[in-house]
């Protein structure tokens, strides 16, 4: 089964990216084929510049999926007006526009979106 | 084709949400997917004719959504939150359809994807 999670928060202020990390995880573990779209703030979840200290790293979590072989994009407009550029990202990670999404949307069978 | 299910339930500013919501919508419609808007809730506030955002630098909704049909995207308004909110149908934009709460839950029962704009925290 192909799920798309669409991921509209940044990290640490809410759990969405969090809940859409595990259950990715899961489904690839599970054999499922798994996007995830970072749309909006959702998309200074892959800054490679993320130091949380003593609290979980999420763009180490983003790189621990794309290894995985789940397929991360984010949406290059959403980045651009939060300051976040294509050198910044999480190595893997797709820097795309809403066409990657529309491309992954056409025979997927499960989009979930996590916003507020 | 798959179908795109957009809602937007919150007031037009504020926040990005709603001016968010139309990138989608737009993108998404312009990429040929069937794509329908629904605003319920606040956000049917989206379509008030007369808004002048200008004077607080932001760009008219109102205009906005009144476009979503050259991008091929539906509009539908639910009445339940119009009358909610002592609204008219003239108050409000043309939209391709006035619906019920009950003919919203058909749409997102036939709806491949569904984004929901909600602002909130």
């Amino acid at each position: 089964m192909k799920f798309i999670f669409m991921v509209r928060t940044g990290p640490y202020s809410y759990q969405n990216i969090d809940t859409a990390y595990h259950l990715a995880k899961r489904a690839v573990d599970k054999g499922h084929d798994v996007f995830i779209y970072l749309y909006e703030d959702g998309t200074i979840n892959t800054n490679s510049e993320i130091k949380s200290l003593e609290e979980r790293n999420i763009a180490e979590m983003m790189k621990e999926l794309v290894d995985k072989g789940v397929r991360i994009g984010v949406c290059g407009t959403c980045a651009k007006f939060r300051g976040i550029s294509k050198k910044s990202i999480v190595e893997g990670v797709k820097y795309a526009g809403l066409a990657l999404l529309v491309g992954e949307i056409q025979d997927c069978d499960r989009f979930v979106s996590f916003g507020y | 084709m798959p179908k795109a299910l957009i809602i937007v339930d919150t007031a037009p500013y504020g926040t990005a949400t709603c001016a968010e919501a139309f990138r989608t919508i737009t993108g998404l419609a312009g990429m040929d997917i069937e794509t329908a808007t629904v605003l319920v809730g606040d956000g049917v506030f989206v379509a008030k004719r007369g808004q002048n955002p200008s004077l607080i630098g932001m760009k008219s909704l109102e205009e906005a959504y009144s476009m979503l049909g050259d991008f091929g995207a539906k509009l539908y308004i639910v009445r339940e939150s119009i009358e909610e909110r002592n609204l008219k149908e003239e108050d409000l934009i043309p939209a391709d359809k006035i619906i019920t709460m009950d003919e919203f839950r058909k749409l997102i029962e036939e709806s491949h994807c569904i984004i929901t704009f909600h602002a909130g925290g």
